[in-house]
């Protein structure tokens, strides 16, 4: 059923997770969790990595009920026709607006760090046409340039490595100070970044080899997901003191821009470079679920490819249409609300009813 | 859209049906010489170069016929005239044995070998005529090719036939295993082709494939290697090559014990090797008689040039029309004061100074040798002093495009250079429009495009992506000889182990 050519390694599996996670969340989240927690943002991070493996766990006990299938083909089996459809349809379009948020955000720190007088337009139209010419690969492919792009996350934690020759570690002390309240408000604003594991709810039955295999795969990308967000965080915490950081939206940038050696100066260039293509993976991770959905929601099991035009038109027009930067804000809200509901909430449920009704698939079929 | 889909996708992907040989009917032999003769004068058209002569065979009326252009009369001398010279009682049996004749009773197989160089001879009320060959042949003799030298290791070189080609091949690898495939091809040429595997470490489906789409070709003027190549790769409009040229027989030596396939044809010196992965363009015969050091450290410059040829101009282009803010401050007085004296956009620039070296390297190939070399001189040292002091080029600039032409032609292979050279002008084009950002933008295409491509069903950009740890061993760096235990997996050989584990014995320094 699952096309051979479409197969990959539970190791593809790991990149594949990792960068769809990593993404545009990196430059904004250190300003953004120590907005909420303070001083003590990089715990929040490792909470929220934690909490993630839970989240993972459930994603992985569903998808092992339906080993061959992905989350679109069991739908209908576990909560009826219509509303199985309905449901479908949801997913579909809250991964078409995760990418149109991920292309949005991205366009608009390239305009303001790079391309300070070119349309929005033509950056959001270059995304996306990068994204249909890759997604409309198969899965396979897919995996492979992710696992050649990974070197970027290497040469980014280099990058920001050299920031230790200004650091000053006073600037965490007291650990715990911003208290527990604050620290789980920085929870939240951090598992909106590390979302991008929901991929293991499409990518399960592609995936060859056991399902043990599939879980430490993803296990080891949330890992180190969590780890190169701390270390983002960490850094720019002990690099600016409180008072810079509240000013900064982009505090990874910054802090690389004050980094000069005699041959490279402006590090933030080319540090920009390298995190656009972390970027557009992450967009073209969310592109890849989205197109799957659409291409499911009209024949089922039928392949991402055909739907890819459709899926970039609508996640190009929405793109278009959400400039305003009030609007933008609202929408990261309400995206980092509903995830809740669609990563944690909906899975759970539907692993209930599958438990609790004893549905799971059975010679390759949803009974 | 299904014409462009069927365009982008080589024809050869929907399973046609066999071309229709034309099998001619067997005609036999006609009972008296004269009948014969003007049967096969009819039949080629009574083409100018056909010659008959008379022989006195005693006690039979006889005669034969060839073409003289095709035949070395010394050979017909030596062949047909002194055996029955020397034969002057013996008997009809003994002269044909001594002619090394061979029997035929299809007068339409002989049209065709009459055509190859051979004499035929009829012999008055005989059921059957006799073939002599006595063909004459002109090959080259086997020297270093010019575009593929090496400083260590062989020194020879492919020639224009097949039959001596696979003699090089045999040659080095004595080897029952060693299996040549042939087949002719071209409706009207009719070249012999042949394929050349190793049977016990050729993946079986590799060979039905390559056996597949070699069946499939259906055309008239297939008269070379290089002509079958764009019927046969996966994607014809892709800037990368998909097979391998090389002219050197060590290289396909080599090749074939990793389990590939060489395709040799009548007609050309280069066999083209299949199925190829990205990093083979950047092997060379050399890498592997240095020493592992050595070869690494050169081998790994190799793939550096790669990126340098791509991306240096693009980058130089970016940096100073959009990010001046990179250049270190110690630098950017004697750049600015290069550039500032220039009418002209950097892009025009280096699209101006890439186009005249890709004249000069065209100018240089068509002129024989010594002009060449002055045309070399003339362009690389008189035009480029001349463009900087007329201030239509920077200093700068020129030094970026030299870089760059140097670093394109480090490529052991000329396709792969002749790409690397073609794909740098998009690149060049986005970086003046968007600067980093666009420059980062193509990279990512092409890297997409290759991650996709395949050749015969291997990956392209093996062992990069899919990632294969133990395969690098041989791609960017060269491991010493005995670290090379395995083959690498991208053709899928049928047997991985090359050798035995090395013996762990004492190996002192002093």
């Amino acid at each position: 059923m699952i096309n051979v050519r479409d197969q990959i390694t539970p190791g593809q599996l790991a990149f594949l997770v990792v960068q769809t996670q990593i993404g545009v969340g990196l430059l904004m989240l250190p300003s953004q969790v120590h907005t909420a927690a303070q001083g003590d943002a990089w715990i929040s991070v490792l909470i929220a990595g934690l909490l993630v493996q839970f989240f993972i766990v459930v994603l992985w006990c569903l998808g092992r009920r339906f080993p061959s299938l992905t989350l679109y083909d069991y739908l209908p089996a576990l909560l009826g026709r219509y509303i199985g459809k309905l449901v479908h349809l949801v997913y579909a379009a809250y991964f078409i607006l995760v990418s149109s948020y991920i292309i949005i955000n991205f366009a608009k720190t390239i305009r303001d760090w790079v391309l300070i007088e070119t349309p929005q337009w033509i950056v959001i139209g270059m995304m996306t046409s990068v994204c249909i010419y890759l997604v409309r690969e198969s899965l396979r492919t897919i995996a492979r340039f992710f696992v050649l792009v990974f070197f970027c996350n290497i040469a980014l934690i280099i990058i920001v490595s050299c920031a230790y020759l200004h650091v000053n570690f006073l600037y965490i002390l007291p650990v715990g100070q911003a208290g527990i309240w604050k620290i789980t408000k920085g929870v939240h604003e951090t598992m909106a970044a590390l979302a991008g594991y929901e991929i293991l709810l499409i990518c399960y039955p592609f995936v060859k080899g056991g399902s043990v295999a599939k879980i430490k795969a993803v296990v080891f990308a949330n890992i180190f997901s969590t780890l190169l967000y701390a270390f983002a965080v960490f850094t720019s915490l002990i690099v600016f003191s409180p008072q810079e950081l509240k000013l900064l939206p982009q505090p990874l940038l910054y802090m690389v821009k004050a980094l000069g050696f005699k041959l490279f100066e402006r590090l933030d260039l080319y540090f920009l470079s390298l995190w656009m293509v972390v970027a557009t993976t992450s967009a073209i991770g969310y592109f890849f679920m989205a197109s799957k959905g659409v291409a499911n929601l009209f024949r089922q099991q039928s392949n991402h490819r055909k739907a890819v035009p459709y899926t970039a038109a609508l996640v190009f027009i929405i793109a278009l249409i959400i400039q305003d930067p009030l609007l933008i804000d609202t929408i990261g809200k309400i995206l980092s609300i509903t995830g809740y509901v669609f990563i944690i909430g909906i899975p759970f449920v539907l692993l209930m009813i599958s438990v609790l009704f004893n549905i799971h698939e059975a010679r390759g079929r949803p009974r | 859209m299904g014409f462009f889909k069927e365009m982008l996708n080589n024809n050869r992907r929907k399973s046609r049906p066999m071309p229709g040989k034309s099998t001619l009917t067997p005609r036999p032999v006609f009972p008296t010489v004269q009948e014969n003769i003007q049967y096969l004068k009819e039949a080629l058209f009574h083409t100018d170069d056909l010659v008959r002569q008379k022989v006195s065979i005693p006690g039979y009326t006889s005669e034969f016929l060839f073409m003289y252009t095709m035949c070395d009369q010394s050979k017909i001398r030596e062949e047909i005239f002194k055996p029955i010279l020397e034969n002057k009682d013996g008997d009809l049996e003994g002269i044909l044995i001594s002619m090394r004749a061979n029997k035929h009773d299809d007068l339409e197989k002989v049209i065709d070998l009459v055509v190859k160089g051979n004499a035929v001879l009829f012999i008055e009320g005989m059921e059957d005529c006799f073939v002599i060959e006595v063909g004459s042949s002109h090959v080259r003799n086997v020297t270093e090719p010019n575009n593929e030298k090496v400083v260590e290791g062989s020194h020879e070189g492919f020639v224009e036939s097949v039959s001596i080609n696979l003699q090089l091949v045999r040659k080095h690898i004595e080897n029952r295993n060693l299996v040549v495939k042939r087949y002719k091809l071209g409706n009207e040429t009719k070249i012999e082709a042949v394929i050349v595997y190793l049977q016990n470490l050729a993946n079986p489906e590799l060979i039905e494939e390559v056996d597949r789409r070699i069946q499939n070709i259906d055309a008239d003027n297939i008269s070379s290697s290089e002509f079958i190549e764009e019927y046969i790769e996966d994607k014809t409009f892709s800037p990368f090559p998909q097979l391998l040229h090389t002219e050197r027989p060590d290289r396909v030596i080599g090749n074939l014990l990793e389990g590939r396939v060489a395709l040799l044809a009548e007609g050309s010196p280069t066999a083209l090797i299949m199925p190829v992965t990205f990093f083979a363009f950047y092997q060379s015969p050399d890498d592997y008689s240095f020493r592992s050091l050595q070869g690494s450290f050169i081998r790994f410059i190799r793939v550096c040039s790669f990126v340098f040829a791509i991306a240096l101009p693009a980058y130089y282009i970016a940096v100073v029309s959009f990010h001046y803010e990179v250049i270190p401050e110690d630098l950017l007085l004697p750049i600015k004061s290069s550039i500032e004296n220039i009418p002209f956009q950097p892009i025009l620039e280096a699209l101006f100074m890439e186009l005249t070296i890709e004249l000069l390297r065209e100018a240089g190939i068509r002129l024989p040798g010594p002009v060449g070399q002055t045309i070399g001189i003339v362009g690389g040292l008189v035009i480029g002093d001349a463009v900087v002091k007329a201030g239509l080029v920077s200093n700068t600039m020129i030094i970026v495009v030299a870089l760059t032409a140097i670093a394109s032609f480090v490529v052991p292979s000329h396709e792969m250079s002749a790409s690397v050279r073609m794909l740098r002008f998009p690149i060049m084009v986005a970086a003046s429009l968007f600067g980093f950002i666009g420059i980062v933008y193509s990279l990512m295409i092409i890297l997409i495009h290759l991650c996709s491509l395949e050749s015969f069903g291997t990956p392209y950009l093996a062992p990069i992506a899919p990632f294969r740890w133990k395969d690098l061993k041989d791609t960017i760096i060269r491991m010493p000889q005995w670290a090379l235990r395995q083959r690498s997996q991208d053709p899928a050989p049928q047997k991985l182990n090359q050798q035995s584990q090395p013996v762990e014995e004492e190996r002192s320094d002093d």
